[in-house]
């Protein structure tokens, strides 16, 4: 019962007890030694009678016990009263925080947070909860900062701006960082992340196409924008292009990937390759920052090369990156 | 085109914003757009088009709904924040719809696995400087494979065979064309032209 009420609440009712115990006490003392004992008394001794006696001190000062037998009797079952809201009380008080404290330091022992090459994810909303289901299904490792990341990923409780939380994640070793929270966070997580670690992959959410420069200027390599994303993908649905169509797909799944050219592949064409029956239909090169559209399939690969290509429906997974 | 929700992604459309809380201004109407003496104010009656993009989704399932009833024929697209809203919407009317959390983390997972790929998409998606365009089957390739044609020096690469409702992907060079395909390259824009040119009244920009 008690733990269902919220700690400011149980604190109240355990004072609420604790005040009527001690008038019950008081009020009892004071009938008794006046009516059964035929003594004189004061506020102040009746009080001192009830603290004494729930506190457990075992001695009363000479005048203050009860000496009759019903003064006897109503000592010992104010003594079991009085000690039940103590000891009742400070167990409901204390131990929803002991609780806590044991279920944290089971929580983060759960599921270990990896060590290097694995990616951090700022902030917990149902962005980060597809990316985190996303990346799971590909076996990246990674890792959840946010003052309330969830029980079933790897994750570190606290607010993803602080350096401690992000050295709890392994940041120095990171291979990635996204951060999802708004443009203010996400500036702050960068900053501090940036002081941990130069070489790792920043991504970061911007509501506004305005604060993308800042957020660059903070250590951000992608910056993805909410309002510019969804503004255009509703733009091409307006005008009803085939981009939209296109838009569809590749927002539906992620058939267009990438492969950068190694040694093995450089000075041959795609033809010589067979490049479009074993990898995909390739629809640009992206040479030394420029980008060949609609390549022919006499093109000769360079090494460095990067191709991008669509996957055909009958060949699924092959050859990302 | 009409639009309930005035906020970042619809701010700099330059057709008539519904809401409760707008700048004012010609294309501005203040109202709740969630109701129906507002839409019927804001003339949806006879608008073709509708974009629904509220901050509660519960208000835009709503307004869709509301709107489908009072405008059968309407083209009503949606943005919504939750996955669980996506087919409550489409019941309720709408035609298209966006999930934003859907969108963002696809974008997210490509620039941190493929992030060339992911720029090649923003050229296609966020600026004007690649299009896919869409070319009928000119009468000669009929019955024709596409490895056997000239289409690939001419134009470019196939990315795609639109036939009837049917959108194959990444067509093999021995698919063998029919009456009524469009054939969907994707293209540079200085290129469109030139394609123009060569391809004469085949090339189509829109759906």
């Amino acid at each position: 019962m008690w733990s269902s009420f919220p700690l400011k609440n149980r604190l109240l009712i355990f004072l609420l007890m604790l005040i009527s115990t001690i008038l019950v006490g008081s009020l009892g003392y004071v009938i008794i030694k006046t009516y059964v004992e035929h003594e004189s008394t004061s506020l102040t001794n009746a009080i001192f009678f009830s603290i004494a006696t729930i506190s457990t001190l075992g001695h009363y000062p000479r005048g203050i016990e009860l000496t009759s037998d019903v003064g006897k009797w109503f000592t010992i079952l104010y003594l079991i009263l009085g000690m039940g809201t103590i000891f009742g009380g400070i167990q409901a008080l204390v131990s929803p925080w002991i609780e806590m404290k044991i279920r944290n330091a089971i929580k983060e022992r759960k599921i270990p947070i990896p060590k290097d090459a694995h990616v951090v994810l700022c902030g917990w909303n149902d962005i980060a909860r597809e990316v985190g289901e996303y990346l799971q299904m590909v076996d990246i490792p990674f890792v959840i900062v946010a003052k309330d990341a969830p029980l079933n990923f790897p994750g570190v409780n606290g607010d993803p701006g602080d350096m401690d939380a992000l050295k709890l994640a392994n940041v120095e070793r990171a291979s990635a960082l996204i951060a999802l929270l708004d443009e203010k966070k996400n500036v702050v997580i960068t900053l501090t992340a940036r002081r941990l670690n130069r070489e790792m992959r920043i991504i970061a959410l911007s509501e506004r196409e305005e604060s993308k420069n800042l957020l660059i200027k903070s250590g951000v390599d992608v910056v993805i924008s909410r309002e510019k994303l969804l503004r255009s993908l509703l733009d091409h649905w307006i005008k009803g292009d085939f981009t939209h169509i296109f838009s569809g797909e590749i927002f539906g799944d992620l058939k267009i990937k990438e492969l950068s050219v190694g040694k093995d592949m450089a000075g041959k064409s795609l033809k010589e390759l067979r490049f479009r029956e074993r990898v995909g239909t390739a629809i640009g090169i992206y040479r030394r920052g420029l980008l060949i559209t609609n390549p022919k399939a006499e093109e000769i690969l360079k090494e460095g090369d990067i191709v991008i290509f669509m996957e055909g429906e009958n060949h699924a997974d092959t050859g990302i990156q | 085109m009409l639009i309930l929700g005035y906020n970042e992604i619809t701010k700099d459309f330059h057709s008539l914003i519904v809401d409760k809380d707008v700048p004012q201004g010609d294309h501005f109407l203040r109202g709740d757009p969630t109701d129906r003496a507002t839409l019927l104010r804001a003339g949806i009656e006879k608008e073709d088009t509708l974009i629904v993009a509220l901050e509660d989704d519960e208000d835009s399932i709503y307004a869709v709904a509301l709107s489908r009833e009072l405008n059968p024929k309407i083209k009503i697209g949606a943005i919504v924040k939750k996955a669980e809203n996506v087919d409550k919407i489409y019941a309720a009317g709408a035609d298209y719809v966006i999930l934003e959390s859907d969108v963002l983390s696809r974008e997210i997972i490509r620039f941190l696995l493929v992030p060339r790929a992911a720029s090649f998409f923003d050229r296609v998606v966020l600026s004007d400087e690649l299009e896919i365009i869409g070319v009928d089957l000119p009468k000669e390739y009929e019955g024709k494979r596409i490895m056997d044609t000239d289409i690939r020096r001419r134009i470019g690469t196939v990315i795609a065979v639109k036939r009837k409702d049917k959108i194959i992907k990444a067509p093999s060079p021995k698919l063998p064309l029919q009456k009524g395909d469009t054939l969907l390259f994707l293209v540079e824009r200085k290129e469109i032209n030139k394609i123009r040119e060569m391809m004469g009244q085949w090339i189509y920009h829109r759906d």
